[in-house]
């Protein structure tokens, strides 16, 4: 779809749901859902609970603050997905004032515990990176795109790509290992 | 393990915990908080209608306010006093919606009898009228003697004299005075 296109379209289908029309939000919903879903998950390191309260808390705020998606700025997608970061990055917030009012127990972590713990750490490391660095990861592992379309959506060359690939993974490595 | 020996292996670890976690059924999920978003925003259309009812029902109830001014802003001119009228003091605006009128032409001779009892200043000739009322229209002779007392009771000395206009009854009340008036003299 042409951008002039898809812009057109999601502006009329923003306008019908403010109005209230429920096919608008179903055409919305049901064209972003498993992407979102897809993200969240992949933001909470393959959390399952975590990404559904995030997906949950994403779509409740999408569908009450409508008004501020404007489809020439980005994507309905890329709203959604800004949304969710927020959502994250508010939840490790929260996390951090709780973490210091509680203590951990003194026992050995079973592995499953020990698998959460590693994917809370994706997750917060992921949080933590600058977003253009998040942006070519996603579309490099979540959406497996390749260096030459990466790059031709971005403007950039393939090598500019590769070398933000390299310091994103780098960024990524020191944040996952300063949580340790 | 230790963390910096976990990445120096190969193949990369980073590249395995970027790589998207396998995506679970999502249908529930998806059903589920599809039908949350849509209560707000059946919410959100319920508000939209009942602001848009009511702004209706105001534009309505401001139509109808300005057409009742306007209505009785045309009745205002239509019986707008005079300038004389209106110039009228309180006391005598209140006086004048006290003060008892005459006797109208299709008023009772009962009626003009009260209209006289409430005046304070044409009793005299209210009571005269009424009593004429009673000897013509009613031919109540008692009630008319009553009120032609009452008028002659109320005047001056003047009002004794007969005139030509009276009655037979009223110019008899009045030589049966006039006659009492001298005896009360001649005996004084």
């Amino acid at each position: 779809m042409q951008a002039e296109d898809r812009v057109e379209q999601e502006r009329q289908l923003r306008r019908a749901g403010l109005a209230g029309e429920e096919f608008a939000w179903r055409t919305l919903y049901d064209s972003a859902f498993a992407g979102l879903n897809a993200y969240a998950l992949w933001r909470c390191g393959g959390l399952r609970d975590r990404a559904e309260e995030v997906v949950q808390e994403t779509w409740l705020t999408a569908v009450r603050r409508l008004r501020s998606f404007d489809p020439s700025a980005g994507s309905f997608a890329s709203w959604l997905r800004g949304i969710a970061a927020n959502v994250l990055r508010n939840h490790f917030r929260r996390e951090k004032r709780r973490a210091r009012f509680t203590r951990p127990l003194d026992c050995e972590p079973t592995a499953i515990e020990d698998a959460r713990e590693q994917a809370e750490r994706i997750a917060e490391a992921l949080a933590s990176l600058p977003e253009h660095y998040e942006a070519v990861l996603r579309m490099k592992y979540l959406e497996t795109r390749s260096v030459a379309d990466i790059a031709a959506e971005r403007g950039e060359s393939p090598k500019a790509i590769e070398s933000q690939l390299t310091r994103a993974r780098e960024a990524f490595r020191q944040a996952y290992l300063q949580l340790e | 393990m230790h963390e910096h020996e976990f990445f120096s292996r190969e193949p990369d670890p980073i590249e395995a915990m970027l790589r998207p976690p396998s995506q679970p059924d999502s249908d529930t999920l998806r059903k589920s908080v599809y039908a949350q978003t849509i209560r707000v925003l059946r919410r959100r259309r319920r508000l939209r209608q009942f602001a848009y009812a009511a702004s209706l029902l105001l534009s309505f109830a401001a139509g109808a306010g300005v057409m009742q001014l306007t209505i009785s802003g045309e009745r205002g001119r239509v019986s707008a006093p005079s300038a004389q009228t209106t110039s009228e003091s309180p006391q005598e605006a209140l006086g004048a919606l006290t003060r008892p009128r005459s006797p109208a032409p299709d008023d009772s001779a009962l009626d003009a009898e009260w209209i006289a009892f409430d005046s304070t200043d044409r009793r005299s000739e209210l009571y005269r009228k009424a009593g004429d009322r009673y000897a013509k229209d009613e031919n109540d002779l008692q009630s008319a003697l009553r009120c032609y007392s009452n008028a002659l009771d109320d005047g001056t000395e003047q009002d004794l004299a007969i005139s030509p206009d009276d009655n037979w009854l009223l110019m008899a009340i009045k030589d049966a005075r006039q006659k009492e008036k001298n005896h009360a003299k001649q005996g004084s």
